[in-house]
């Protein structure tokens, strides 16, 4: 910078400090950042919170240069823009800006700015407070796109309720006409039905964990005993398929170790593992499922192992396993293998009891074989 | 009527099962949307095979296909890409709940002579589709009744 420009700006530093001496405490030490330019955009001065927030080493490093250096280069035009505005106009009020630190990262921010009058009423200059608005503009971005992920579960649960709708819908139409029987129809409607009922719960429970809603009434309960529980029903749900078909292909067993006694909601616990269970059991059209149980006594924690002889997980399906409207096929989704919310809703309630849950594909030797394992830990109280 | 269908879903399927199979169409089935193409490849290699490949060339193995659109494996546009381009003239259905979403994002290319259905469906609608004339480009629409041919909302 010249000599002369240098005077000049010094000049106008001591005009202004003259004129503002009375604020200049809650000038310096303001929380919020402020600077002081003229009417080229020169910063005559700025305060610690300013010099702190754009990472310079000092005040030295900031006064003499224009705001423009402190502008992202994408946001250039937009700034060029408002400043001559403020020129002609003398307002800036509320404007959202976008900021460049020294080190060349950027952070949305607003812009005030009160104008400062030389002596003949000539615009000499403006005090400008500036807001570092990027836990809002995080609080905004996250809040979109919740918006965004709750009008998919929507858009795609509005979709999934019409599937089992549709055999029902032809069925009881086609049983009307007479061109089924009655008995034929009235199977599937009541099997479409159930499952109508099954999803509108899930999409319910979804609803209730993401909205922090889902409650649980905890008690003290042997691990064994919901164990068998599930079991009894998965038996009893293949009794009832084997029994459709004429063959019996899947066995379901229990390998428990010894009992132990953990906190939890039984019905949700039930609800989660028996999930698991019926997720294996859509996989495997014959072999086994077997539960089994092992205490980590130096954790206190309960494993529960779900394996099953199918045909595994796909690869691409693996790291999103847990995640909402994520099922076994190349197109994102299928109807067969379920809406992909169970195991969502199951993985919530097995932390919500503290736990945590993975799956794998089976090996031996390092070498993939057939079927998958889900792994649950659970927290224990005492061993029983 | 020879009729393709590929359907992942249990309960639908069982449904075309009863009503396909009460008025003595022949049906083939597939589960998923490699099945379907196979299923379909073999009927025309078969078709080839036993009749006069020059008075048969182009004709469809099948009276009518209908497919779903989500499906393990290829999706029903996958093996209606695949369907058309073996035989132009195949009448095909995709019946589906997304089928708006499938005008709106343009899954479905220039492939106009796709019909589609847009589950939950009534049977008249199918039945409509299904002993209607074959599907003609630009065809006056039947939303009313749940099916649309795809050239109306291009």
């Amino acid at each position: 910078m010249s000599s002369r420009r240098e005077e000049v700006i010094e000049k106008q530093y001591y005009e202004i400090k003259a004129l503002e001496s009375k604020y200049q405490r809650l000038y310096d030490d303001s929380p919020v950042m402020c600077r002081t330019i003229n009417t080229e955009g020169i910063i005559l001065d700025c305060n610690q919170s300013y010099i702190d927030n754009l990472r310079y080493a000092s005040k030295s490093e900031v006064i003499g240069h224009t705001i423009f250096e402190h502008t992202p280069e994408d946001k250039m035009a937009l700034k060029r823009e408002s400043f001559e505005e403020w020129r002609k106009t003398g307002t800036v009020r509320n404007k959202e800006v976008w900021m460049k630190r020294k080190d060349g990262t950027t952070f949305p921010a607003m812009i005030n700015a009160s104008n400062l009058y030389g002596a003949n009423g000539v615009l000499v200059g403006s005090n400008t407070v500036i807001t570092d608005l990027t836990d809002n503009y995080k609080a905004r971005m996250e809040l979109e796109k919740s918006n965004e992920m709750r009008q998919d579960f929507v858009r795609i649960a509005a979709h999934e309720l019409r599937t089992p709708l549709q055999p029902i819908l032809m069925c009881a139409e086609a049983a009307r006409r007479g061109m089924v029987s009655q008995t034929e129809a009235l199977d599937i409607i009541v099997t479409d039905a159930r499952r109508l009922k099954k999803l509108a719960d899930n999409i319910l429970d979804v609803s209730r964990i993401e909205g922090g809603r889902l409650s649980f009434e905890f008690e003290n309960l042997g691990i064994n005993e919901i164990i068998n529980e599930v079991v009894t029903s998965a038996q009893s749900l293949v009794a009832n398929q084997s029994k459709m078909s004429g063959s019996k292909t899947v066995e379901v067993d229990a390998n428990l170790t010894q009992d132990v006694q953990l906190s939890l909601d039984r019905m949700r616990i039930v609800q989660a593992l028996s999930n698991i269970v019926t997720n294996s059991l859509k996989f495997t059209k014959e072999g086994r499922i077997s539960l089994e149980t092992e205490i980590i006594s130096s954790k206190k924690m309960v494993e529960i192992r779900i394996s099953d002889t199918g045909i595994g997980i796909s690869q691409n399906i693996l790291p999103r396993l847990f995640e909402k409207f994520v099922t076994e096929s190349s197109t994102g989704s299928s109807n067969k293998h379920g809406t992909g919310l169970g195991l969502f809703i199951t993985k919530s309630i097995i932390l919500a009891h503290g736990g945590e849950i993975s799956a794998t594909n089976n090996t031996r030797e390092g070498n993939v074989v057939s079927g998958a394992t889900f792994v649950i830990r659970l927290p224990y109280i005492a061993v029983l | 009527m020879r009729i393709l269908i590929a359907e992942d879903d249990d309960g639908i399927m069982t449904t075309y099962k009863l009503l396909f199979g009460s008025t003595n169409h022949h049906l083939f089935t597939a589960e998923d949307g490699e099945e379907c193409v196979r299923i379909f490849d073999s009927q025309l290699e078969a078709m080839t095979q036993t009749t006069n490949s020059q008075s048969r060339a182009g004709n469809p193995p099948f009276d009518l296909v209908i497919l779903d659109y989500r499906m393990p494996k290829k999706n029903g546009i996958e093996v209606a890409d695949h369907i058309l381009a073996a035989v132009p003239s195949q009448k095909i259905i995709i019946a589906s709940a997304y089928t708006h979403e499938l005008i709106e994002n343009r899954k479905l290319g220039n492939k106009s002579s796709l019909l589609l259905l847009q589950k939950p469906f009534e049977i008249d609608a199918l039945m409509h589709l299904v002993e209607g004339s074959p599907a003609k480009p630009g065809g006056k629409a039947t939303s009313k009744s749940g099916s649309f041919n795809i050239s109306e909302s291009n």
